[in-house]
C-alpha cells in the first residue's frame, strides 16, 4: 500500500501530463504482481469495490477524537477522507504496511458489516499518506488527474512498445493483469486473445471544410451517409459475441436482439440505429436503449435496434485492416451474403456524380434527417484513431 | 513585595504588546521608542524604533534586511544575559525558529512571564534549541493549532526532494522557501543528506546565506541563479537545486528556469488542497512553527498554569489547553501575516 499511496501523492501534485506517464511508468516497473495489477484497475475505474459511506468515516473517526476539534479541522481541511487521515491517531510507526492485493482481496472475502472494522486495523497501521489514499480507494473516485488513456500510454512507455498495441489487447484483460505485465516485462508473448471477443480501436473521420471538398475527386473516394445514431463495433470470436461503443465500453447488455443476430466469427464497424417498419427513428428513440444493463421485451418490440454496417476488420481470424477500403468493402458485401444476418444491413454507397456539388449536399444531409456524409479514399487502410490523411466526415 | 498578576502589568494595544513597567512593545507592528524583538521575520521586526533591543544575531538580520540605521540604538544582548528596564528584568532564551530568535522572559514583582514568539521542537543544526523556562504565564504562538498538524521529520521529507531529483533528472527543482531560516534550515538538510553539488540560490536570499555562514552555519557551496536571456531557458540548471522565495515561484521569475519541478516546503503543505492550489508539484512539510503535539508538549515543559494564544488557530488550542488543566485564553493580536511561515 505504501507505494501505492505514495504513488497517488505525487499523481495528486503533478499537472504535467509527461511527468505523470513517467511516474505511472516507473510504479508498473518496480511493483510486483498483484499489487500492479490492482493499482491500474484502481485507476482506470475498473476496481468494482463496495463504497464506504461518509457516514461510516465520521463513525469511524468520532470514536477516535474530540469531535469538537475534528469539526474545526474539517472545517479547515475541507475533505473528509483527508480530515480522517490527518486525525486518525498514529499506532506505531515501525508496523508493517499491508499490501494493496492483500486489501484487496480481504475487501473482497469480507461481509460488509465486517468492513468498518477491518478499515480501522488498516488505518492503525499506515501513516497520514496511506491512510487519505486507502479512504480514497474506498469512497469511489481516486480523483489524482489519470484518464484511462494515460494509464495505458504509461504501460507503452514501460513496455516500450506503441500504446495502439495496449488498446489490441486491453478488452481482453482482467484483473490483475498479470498476463499484460508478464508481456510488458518482456517474460511472455502478448497476451492471447484467441478466445474472446475484443474491441478493436476504430477508425474515426476529420472534419472536412470547405476548401477540401473542392479538392475530393469523385474517383479517389467514396462517399456514404452519416447516420445519426451512434458509432458501434460488433466483435464476435468463438463463443463470445459482444457490442463496443466507440470508446470501447461493452454495451451488450443493453442490445441483446443485436447479439443474438451476430452468428459470425469476425469485427464489424457500423452505425447503431432504432429501425421501425422501413423507418430510422429519431436519436431520442435511441437513447431510451442507452446504459440499460436489462431490457424489457416491449421496450425491444417498441424501439428494436439495428446496425447499418460500414465496414470489415476482421474475417474469421483474418485481419483485414491492413487492405484498402475497396477490398474491405467487397469482402463486407461478400460477409453479410454469407451470414444472411437479420437486424442490419449494409450502408448504401451514394453516386457521386449525380452530385455535382459536394458543398450543398454536406449542408442539406441534415434536413433529410441525415447527420452528414462520410468521404473514405478507396485506397486506405483501416487505422486507428483519426489519421491524416484518412476519411472526412 | 506584592505579587502582582501578570495581566495588570501587561496589555494588548494596537501596536503590539506592552508592558506597562518597563514602558517597552514586543515585536510592535509600528516603529516604537522601545522595542524587544523575538526574531527577524518581517511581521515581528520593523524598522524605525528609537531603541531595539533583541539577540546580537537578531540585530544583524535586521541591519541585512532593513539598513545600517535601521535603528539610531540598537542594543544587542546575549542569550541568558540579564537587561533590567525600568522596573521589568528582561533575558533573552532560545526558541529554536530562526538564527537568531528568541523567547523573551520578563520578571515583574515576583511574577514571570514568557513570551515565546515563533518557536519549534525539531531538531534545526541552524539555531540553537528551544529551552523551556518555567513560569507563571506562556505566551504561545499557535499558527499550527489545529490537530491536523503533525510536521514529519524534517529528513524525511528532504529525502522525497531526493528522490524526484533521481527520477527526474533533467528537469530543474525549484524549491520555494522564506528567505530567512526556511532557505537555509533546508540548504544544511540536503548537505546533512550528502547534497554536495552547488545549490543554486536567487538573489533575495544571498544576503541571509552569508549571515548564516558567518555565524557558522556551514551551507557548503552556494551559486547566483545564471541570468539568462528574456525567456530563454538555462539549461545548466538542468538537474540542480534552485531555492527561492515563494513570492518569486509565483512570479515571471520563475520561466527562466528549466521544466522546474515546483518544491514548497511549509508547513501548510500538509493540506493536500492548498499545495495544489499553490500549482506545487512537490510539497515538503517542512515548518519552523510548532505543530499540535509539540505545543502541548511545551505547555508541560513550561509548567506554566496560564497560557495566553495568540496568532493562528486560538480556539483549537484553547479548548484543548483547558481540557489538560491549563487556563488558557486568546491574546489578541493584529498584523501578524500567515504567508511568512
Amino acid at each position: 500500500m505504501k507505494p501505492f499511496s505514495d504513488l497517488l501523492d505525487s499523481l495528486l501534485y503533478t499537472s504535467s501530463r509527461n511527468a505523470k506517464v513517467v511516474l505511472l511508468a516507473d510504479y508498473f516497473k518496480n511493483i510486483p504482481d498483484p499489487d500492479r495489477g490492482i493499482a491500474l484497475a484502481a485507476l482506470t475505474g475498473n476496481l468494482n469495490l463496495p463504497n464506504v459511506t461518509p457516514t461510516t468515516i465520521r463513525r469511524l473517526i468520532s470514536s477516535k477524537v474530540d469531535p469538537i476539534l475534528f469539526s474545526w479541522s474539517y472545517d479547515f481541511v475541507g475533505d473528509l477522507a483527508e480530515t480522517t487521515a490527518l486525525m486518525w491517531p498514529s499506532v506505531s510507526r515501525d508496523l508493517e504496511w499491508p499490501r494493496l492485493g492483500d486489501i484487496y482481496s480481504k475487501i473482497i472475502l469480507s461481509r460488509k458489516t465486517e468492513l468498518p472494522k477491518l478499515i480501522s486495523s488498516w488505518l492503525d497501521e499506515m501513516d497520514e499518506t496511506g491512510r487519505w489514499a486507502l479512504l480514497k480507494l474506498m469512497g469511489g473516485g481516486l480523483r489524482v488527474g489519470v484518464s484511462a488513456r494515460l494509464a495505458k500510454t504509461s504501460l507503452a512507455e514501460f513496455g516500450n512498445i506503441d500504446v495502439t498495441e495496449i488498446e489490441e489487447v486491453w478488452h481482453a484483460l482482467e484483473l490483475p493483469f498479470d498476463d499484460l505485465f508478464a508481456w510488458l516485462d518482456g517474460k511472455t508473448q502478448r497476451p492471447s486473445m484467441d478466445d474472446r471477443a475484443v474491441f478493436r480501436p476504430l477508425m474515426l473521420a476529420n472534419p472536412i471544410a470547405d476548401k477540401e471538398l473542392s479538392g475530393i475527386k469523385p474517383d479517389d473516394y467514396a462517399l456514404e451517409w452519416k447516420w445519426d445514431g451512434i458509432r458501434v463495433q460488433i466483435s464476435c470470436n468463438g463463443a463470445e459475441r459482444k457490442l463496443f461503443s466507440r470508446t470501447g465500453d461493452d454495451i451488450s447488455l443493453s442490445f441483446p436482439e443485436i447479439i443474438e443476430a451476430a452468428d459470425f466469427k469476425g469485427v464489424l464497424d457500423g452505425e447503431l440505429l432504432i429501425v421501425k417498419g422501413k423507418e430510422i427513428a429519431t436519436f431520442n428513440d435511441l437513447q431510451q436503449r442507452l446504459n440499460r444493463k436489462k431490457v424489457s421485451n416491449k421496450l425491444i418490440s417498441d424501439f428494436p435496434a439495428h446496425v447499418r454496417l460500414y465496414d470489415i476488420l476482421f474475417d474469421g481470424d483474418e485481419d483485414l485492416r491492413q487492405y484498402n477500403f475497396a477490398h474491405r468493402r467487397l469482402r463486407l458485401e461478400q460477409f453479410f451474403q454469407e451470414k444472411t444476418l437479420s437486424n442490419m444491413d449494409i450502408s448504401e454507397l451514394v453516386d457521386f456524380k449525380i452530385y455535382k456539388d459536394l458543398s450543398n449536399l454536406h449542408y442539406s444531409c441534415r434536413n433529410l434527417g441525415l447527420e452528414g456524409i462520410m468521404l473514405k479514399p478507396w485506397g486506405g487502410p483501416y487505422i486507428a484513431g483519426r489519421p491524416k490523411p484518412g476519411w472526412f466526415k | 513585595m506584592i505579587r502582582r498578576k501578570p495581566e495588570e502589568w501587561i496589555r494588548v494595544t494596537k501596536q503590539g504588546l506592552f508592558v506597562d513597567p518597563g514602558n517597552f512593545f514586543i515585536d510592535p507592528n509600528t516603529a516604537t521608542d522601545i522595542a524587544v524583538i523575538t526574531h527577524g521575520h518581517a511581521d515581528h521586526a520593523r524598522s524605525g524604533h528609537k531603541k531595539v533591543i533583541s539577540t546580537h544575531e537578531t540585530l544583524a538580520i535586521m541591519k541585512v534586511r532593513f539598513g545600517e540605521n535601521h535603528s539610531p540604538l540598537p542594543y544587542g544582548i546575549a542569550y541568558g544575559e540579564k537587561l533590567k528596564i525600568i522596573d521589568v528584568v528582561i533575558w533573552l532564551v532560545p526558541a529554536g525558529h530562526v538564527l537568531g530568535s528568541a523567547q523573551i522572559v520578563l520578571e515583574y514583582k515576583g511574577s514571570r512571564v514568557v513570551v515565546s514568539g515563533d518557536y519549534k521542537r525539531q531538531k534545526d543544526t541552524t539555531c540553537l534549541s528551544f529551552a523551556p523556562v518555567n513560569c507563571d504565564v506562556f505566551i504561545t504562538e499557535a499558527t499550527f493549532g489545529l490537530p491536523v498538524f503533525k510536521h514529519p521529520e524534517a529528513q524525511e521529507e528532504i529525502t522525497k526532494l531526493l528522490r524526484s531529483i533521481d527520477l527526474f533528472s533533467d528537469r530543474c527543482h525549484v524549491v520555494g522557501a522564506y528567505a530567512l531560516g526556511k532557505a537555509q534550515r533546508i540548504i544544511a538538510l540536503l548537505r546533512q543528506k550528502g547534497y554536495e553539488r552547488p545549490i543554486y540560490i536567487h538573489g533575495a536570499l544571498k544576503n541571509l546565506c552569508d549571515l548564516y555562514a558567518q555565524n557558522g552555519v556551514d551551507l557548503g557551496e552556494l551559486l547566483p541563479v545564471p541570468i539568462s536571456k528574456k525567456n530563454q531557458k538555462n539549461p545548466n540548471l538542468e538537474g540542480q537545486i534552485v531555492l527561492a522565495p515563494p513570492s518569486a515561484i509565483a512570479d515571471r521569475w520563475i520561466r527562466r528556469l528549466p521544466d522546474p519541478v515546483v518544491v514548497m516546503a511549509s508547513g501548510w503543505m500538509r493540506i493536500k488542497q492548498r499545495a495544489r492550489q499553490r500549482n506545487v508539484d512537490l510539497p515538503l512539510v517542512i515548518s519552523d512553527h510548532a505543530d499540535w503535539n509539540e505545543l502541548f508538549q511545551t505547555f508541560h515543559e513550561v509548567g506554566a498554569p496560564e497560557i495566553w494564544v495568540t496568532h493562528g488557530r486560538e480556539e483549537a488550542v484553547i479548548h484543548q489547553a483547558n481540557l489538560q488543566g491549563f487556563k488558557a485564553r486568546a491574546l489578541s493580536l493584529i498584523g501578524y501575516d500567515e504567508d511568512n511561515v
